[in-house]
């Protein structure tokens, strides 16, 4: 269930050295701000000072847990909630920073906006997907403790979307693709579609 | 020019395209760095009183004519300008 052993003094020091690193990023991009004024670098600052954060902020607790928890099988469950802590951050430090990219793409400055699009949408998707796959996996787990059948359709309607997003990213254009998307799609619909009887008939 | 193409010069960079209009030739006149830094008349008055103001060029006269330079401080913002621009390059961006 969690990954493999590790070194957490080792771990913490990367991770504050990589957390340094973007602490340094952040404060050229503030210097920067403040010399040109430009707005954009107010994006970089921030995205990199968030990283920065979420890297020193889970050096210090895994250091910590490793020196206070003792044996490491105690500090492994801090150090997860350290990793969800960062993952959470860097996901909204990488969202500021992809956004600066496509506001940038779409203006035609320095790219043809349709490029800005064409990796904005399979980016999106790939991000439907593992909501998706979590949202499919922690209900089938839940299915497969209750036996509730209404729980394995929304697993199967969520599993159903999540493929036809997959196809999307798959083969963005292709007609035969185009069609596998649509109808994975409606299917994942009607299993939705098959929970929402069952539960208006009470069964 | 198409619109895809044609680009948006920042206020930054036109201070710093007309800085280095100046750099190139030591000295000019308005007339020959209104043409290298591609502003009208208007545009560049108001930029160079700027500039004279921040400290950043220095009017000179000679023979009836007058020319620009740069300062110390024009050095350094030109410096300081590349730095900003080969930071925003690295990730794709103009500034």
């Amino acid at each position: 269930m969690f990954p493999p052993p590790f070194d957490p003094v080792f771990d913490s020091v990367l991770e504050l050295v990589s957390g340094i690193i973007a602490v340094l990023i952040s404060l050229q991009a503030a210097k920067a701000r403040s010399f040109s004024r430009e707005r954009v670098f107010l994006a970089f600052e921030v995205s990199f000072a968030l990283l920065g954060a979420s890297n020193i902020l889970r050096g210090i607790l895994v250091l910590l847990a490793s020196l206070t928890a003792g044996p490491l099988v105690l500090a492994r469950p801090f150090s997860l909630v350290a990793d969800l802590l960062q993952a959470l951050i860097a996901a909204l430090a990488y969202g500021i920073l992809l956004w600066v990219q496509i506001r940038d793409s779409l203006s035609g400055k320095t790219i043809l906006p349709q490029v800005g699009l064409l990796l904005l949408i399979p980016s999106i998707n790939i991000l439907n997907v593992f909501m998706l796959v979590t949202m499919m996996v922690l209900i089938f787990v839940r299915f497969l403790r209750d036996r509730n059948e209404n729980q394995g359709l929304v697993a199967l309607g969520f599993l159903l979307l999540a493929c036809a997003h997959l196809s999307n990213i798959l083969g963005y254009g292709d007609p035969f693709l185009l069609a596998l998307e649509n109808i994975l799609r409606l299917s994942g619909y009607v299993s939705l579609l098959a929970m929402l009887l069952r539960v208006r008939r009470g069964t | 020019m198409s619109r895809a193409t044609r680009k948006y010069r920042s206020s930054i960079s036109i201070v710093a395209d007309i800085l280095k209009s100046i750099k190139e030739e030591e000295k000019i006149g308005k007339t020959r760095l209104m043409q290298k830094a591609n502003l009208p008349t208007d545009r560049m008055q108001e930029k160079l009183d700027e500039l004279i103001s921040l400290g950043l060029i220095a009017e000179e006269s000679e023979e009836d004519r007058k020319f620009f330079r740069l300062t110390e401080k024009a050095y350094d913002f030109l410096r300081e300008y590349d730095r900003t621009v080969q930071f925003l390059s690295a990730f794709g961006l103009d500034i």
